[in-house]
């Protein structure tokens, strides 16, 4: 098997200290702590150039595919009572009407891959609020500087900033909506902002019932702050818009709005892991979603559609890999009770066929990669490592940086360990 | 001194303890030193707490900047203070912290001037008031309230491992400990790590607690559910990020 990385050795612990703290102080990166594990990772995931030219072509196919779905299963709308999404949300996007050249909005997803022995495959796909992008840009580009051969592929936080200077018109304001008093969101929140002054923008950080609607048009109301938005940008999962008070019309932020937006709301069908249930449904070709997603199946059909051995539970709007039970990996009471709420409430969950993911054996043991990419309207626009010693990339997952190897001659991936292989890429004591 | 540099003397890299400081109020905006003529620390009473040599840890859970202080004073005595707090800083803001940067930009200098060995145990410090005193937030107001959670800490198998075996909490009053401390401690606890409690403002030595259960311990959805209360009270009404285990009694 071609592995589709390089081995490199991490940072050393003092070069690695300075990467922390300037991702502190200048990505914003405020929660470098999880209990007792290092939120960063030492040991970037620098992929060969044919593994990226391939994760490409497969992300964008992925991306298009989705879109495709998303706008069928807004118009096939008995599709949304079998998305495990909340009652409130189904109604409204029932009754969901995109304004003409509804298209003026971005669209942003993050792919979740994993090699596994049989190729690429995912795991699941962000599609409403994506996180990690302020790791994917910053910490990314602080790692880079240590490793001579390996660059950064692209900037998801330059790249997003340009989209949305381009999509305001001429405007200059941008409401970035997100849970204020939540700092991991806050923290990214902030660093989009400072991307966007640095563009020439006014940033606007404000809660999301702090949104108000004039004729389909955004204009934010807070003690700071009083005036129009010619974008939104919402950092807030779609699921949690029905709490907000009739006041905000949160509505709009699923997609009917003049404003335009990143993401839509509507987003929500295709996060939610129930959305290969429907695609019989939709009338549409999904082929690289059939390839590379796991099969997957309503979990009152798992008996038939799974082995026991070989399959495990999802939530429906489940995030940052929570609540996923694995056998093997998850612990066993935890086990326990996802399996009881399985039963209990089936239809806010999935079973889905286990890969095997092929690890990454370097110098700090076996750990395995999870590769984000991110698609800015069906085109790649950067990519968000995480990396963990068990085979399930969740909240104790660290973040790793993604580099894509330059002048490395492909053949020479192997299980090459080699000191003068390893300082060709590795500049740090060089 | 910039913010790295004050984050710096607050959490050096020599330090073990240093990793779990949460740099927010350090990085979210470049400080202000506002000094507000702050009590001198040196003069407050530590006698209530146990020697750095005792095998404990320190938690000050207490409003505005007294945790600032009171954790100098300690420092004094052989402890490394580990600064916890986790909330943004903005004009009309719900919490007040610009007390708690002004203590942190007036005792840095001297805190790194004091020799706490590498091998000190640790005080965290809190603010006390960082849910918000369940004061009514204003629509246009900026929500800056926090919560802890067992991952901002430090778990029992690491604190038993450096020799930590009781947990001292410092507040000001004589009851239980805040309900999200409540989480950390009881974890702290069941893994065999004594929790003492004491009010700081009485010359009271800490007396043994019994941690009990808050609700959802242990909970798979604790971590979404608190974040979605601090949603809840801002945006009105109840989110239902996996809503139908939320409902269960199986789960607490």
């Amino acid at each position: 098997m071609r592995l589709p990385w390089h081995i490199v050795e991490p940072l050393d612990g003092r070069t690695f200290a300075e990467v922390r703290r300037a991702a502190i102080f200048e990505c914003c990166k405020w929660d470098p702590q999880v209990e007792d594990v290092c939120a960063m990772s030492a040991l970037p995931v620098v992929l060969t150039q044919e593994a990226w030219a391939e994760l490409v072509v497969l992300a964008e196919q992925l991306a298009r595919e989705t879109l495709l779905a998303e706008s069928a299963i807004l118009q096939k709308r008995q599709c949304l009572g079998e998305l495990g999404l909340p009652w409130s949300l189904r109604r409204r996007l029932r009754g969901l009407t995109l304004p003409e050249g509804g298209q003026h909005h971005l669209r942003l997803i993050r792919f979740d891959f994993h090699f596994t022995t049989e190729g690429w495959r995912i795991s699941e796909a962000n599609s409403d609020v994506p996180g990690g992008f302020s790791e994917a840009s910053g910490f990314t580009r602080l790692m880079s500087d240590h490793y001579r051969r390996a660059v950064v592929p692209c900037d998801p936080m330059l790249e997003l900033t340009r989209a949305i200077r381009d999509s305001a018109c001429g405007g200059d304001t941008v409401a970035l909506v997100h849970a204020t008093a939540f700092t991991d969101d806050r923290q990214v929140m902030v660093q989009l902002a400072r991307h966007l002054k640095t563009a020439g923008m006014r940033a606007v950080l404000v809660g999301p019932d702090q949104l108000r609607w004039n004729e389909g048009r955004a204009f934010v109301d807070t003690d700071w702050f009083r005036g129009g938005a010619h974008f939104v940008f919402r950092f807030f999962p779609a699921e949690w818009l029905p709490a907000l008070p009739r006041l905000s019309a949160w509505w709009h932020l699923l997609g009917d709005s003049r404003t335009p937006l990143c993401n839509p709301g509507a987003a929500i069908v295709t996060q939610s892991k129930r959305f290969p249930l429907v695609w019989p449904e939709l009338g549409v070709e999904l082929p690289a979603w059939s390839r590379l997603l796991p099969l997957t199946c309503d979990p009152r059909h798992a008996d038939t559609c799974l082995s026991e051995g070989n399959r495990m539970w999802k939530p429906a709007l489940g995030r940052v890999g929570d609540f996923i039970q694995m056998a093997g990996v998850t612990p066993e009471k935890e086990s326990r009770r996802i399996a009881r709420a399985v039963r209990r409430h089936p239809r806010y969950w999935v079973a889905q066929q286990r890969f095997e993911a092929v690890p990454l054996e370097g110098p700090e043991g076996r750990l395995y990669p999870c590769v984000g990419i991110y698609t800015l309207n069906a085109r790649v626009i950067g990519a968000y490592g995480r990396i963990a010693p068990k085979p399930l990339i969740d909240h104790l997952a660290q973040d790793a940086a993604v580099l894509v190897a330059q002048a490395i001659p492909i053949g020479l991936n192997t299980h090459n360990h080699s000191h003068e292989f390893n300082r060709t890429l590795h500049t740090v004591g060089a | 001194m910039n913010s790295t540099e004050l984050y710096t003397l607050w959490a050096p890299d020599a330090c073990i303890w240093s990793r779990w400081a949460k740099p927010v109020l350090f990085a979210d905006r470049p400080l202000e030193a506002t000094f507000w003529g702050h009590p001198d620390w040196r003069g407050m009473n530590v006698n209530w707490s146990p020697g750095a040599a005792s095998g404990s840890a320190i938690i000050l859970d207490l409003p505005e900047d007294e945790a600032v202080r009171l954790g100098m004073a300690l420092a004094l005595r052989g402890f490394r203070p580990v600064p916890l707090y986790n909330g943004a800083s903005g004009s009309a803001a719900v919490v007040n912290v610009n007390r708690i940067i002004g203590a942190l930009h007036e005792t840095a200098e001297e805190l790194a001037k004091l020799p706490i060995p590498e091998t000190a145990p640790p005080v965290f410090l809190l603010d006390a008031n960082r849910s918000g005193g369940g004061a009514f937030v204003s629509p246009g107001r900026f929500d800056n309230r926090w919560a802890v959670f067992p991952q901002d800490f430090p778990s029992a198998n690491f604190l038993l491992a450096r020799g930590i075996r009781s947990v001292v909490l410092g507040q000001v009053t004589s009851g239980g400990p805040q309900r999200d401390l409540a989480h950390v401690l009881l974890r702290w606890q069941e893994a065999g790590i004594q929790i003492l409690a004491c009010d700081v403002q009485r010359e009271a030595p800490p007396s043994p607690i019994r941690v009990t259960r808050p609700g959802n311990f242990r909970m798979l959805w604790y971590r979404a559910m608190v974040i979605a209360g601090l949603r809840r009270n801002s945006a009105g009404g109840f989110g239902a990020i996996i809503p139908e285990p939320s409902q269960s009694s199986g789960f607490g």
